[in-house]
């Protein structure tokens, strides 16, 4: 499905991932590639997406994180009431691995269930699907970042509205940038 | 009233004690385990002869404890 994207479109969609991966949310949505598109450094979605005000760090934080489970420390008085000498176990491993090591020791049960590679949505597909149609409507072989994120403006998606229309900006102007600067890209 | 208080009042019998303590015993039991498993890594064990040990699949182990988690300070 990725052959014809540029490398640039394709970090585009490794930014996504890595996104989702960091937020802990299983999936890539819409506003995961957006922010993608803000993230890079090329021209044709990265730049019309900044002069519009719209950066990477904003749209990150208007996407959801996954309620980590509140880790709780470690109640020492219920151990011993179940017969369990905590501070025996913490004396034996600060043994081995130092003082504080059991404190500081990291609880990766988040990490255990976290999938490496969330998919997409089916409106991240969508819009993947509809970034291909933009680039064959604009005789272009290649999915660019801008074809992405006008496959993004396509599809009517309230995320993507909002945070356009938030940093005062419209689909349509933004559509229009990104557009000229696919154009001066693709026939260059 | 504080945990100890309550453990001492209704001792090991009382379900939210017993549940608490299941709890705790498996956060302790989680950061146990990174500190093994991160040791044992460090000695050069493999994560098939990690994972033989805790008796979980090569794979398990290595997805949860083989990196992108944040890398807790620990040198020398």
């Amino acid at each position: 499905m990725f052959e014809r994207f540029t490398q640039e479109a394709k970090a585009i969609l490794v930014e996504a991932q890595d996104l989702a991966i960091e937020l802990g949310v299983g999936y890539i949505s819409p506003g995961h590639i957006l922010y993608g598109c803000a993230a890079g450094r090329e021209s044709t979605a990265g730049e019309p997406l900044r002069a519009a005000g719209i950066t990477a760090e904003s749209i990150r934080r208007l996407l959801p994180r996954a309620e980590n489970q509140p880790v709780e420390d470690v109640d020492t008085e219920v151990l011993r009431a179940i017969g369990i000498d905590f501070e025996g176990v913490r004396a034996v491993v600060e043994e081995t691995f130092g003082s504080g090591s059991l404190k500081s020791a990291p609880d990766r049960r988040a990490a255990a269930t976290k999938t490496r590679r969330p998919p997409f949505t089916p409106e991240a597909k969508q819009a993947l699907e509809l970034s291909l149609r933009v680039a064959l409507e604009l005789h272009d072989r290649r999915i660019r970042p801008g074809h992405i994120l006008l496959g993004l403006f396509r599809l009517d998606n309230d995320f993507i509205s909002i945070v356009v229309r938030q940093n005062g900006a419209t689909i349509a102007g933004l559509s229009a940038a990104v557009l000229e600067s696919v154009d001066a890209v693709s026939h260059r | 009233m504080s945990s100890m208080e309550i453990a001492k009042s209704a001792g090991s019998n009382d379900p939210a004690i017993g549940l608490r303590a299941v709890a705790s015993l498996r956060r302790l039991t989680e950061q146990l385990e990174s500190l093994q498993v991160d040791r044992a890594r460090d000695l050069g064990w493999s994560w098939a002869q990690i994972a033989g040990e805790l008796s979980v699949s090569k794979q398990a182990v290595h997805q949860k404890h083989g990196g992108g988690h944040v890398i807790t300070a620990r040198k020398g």
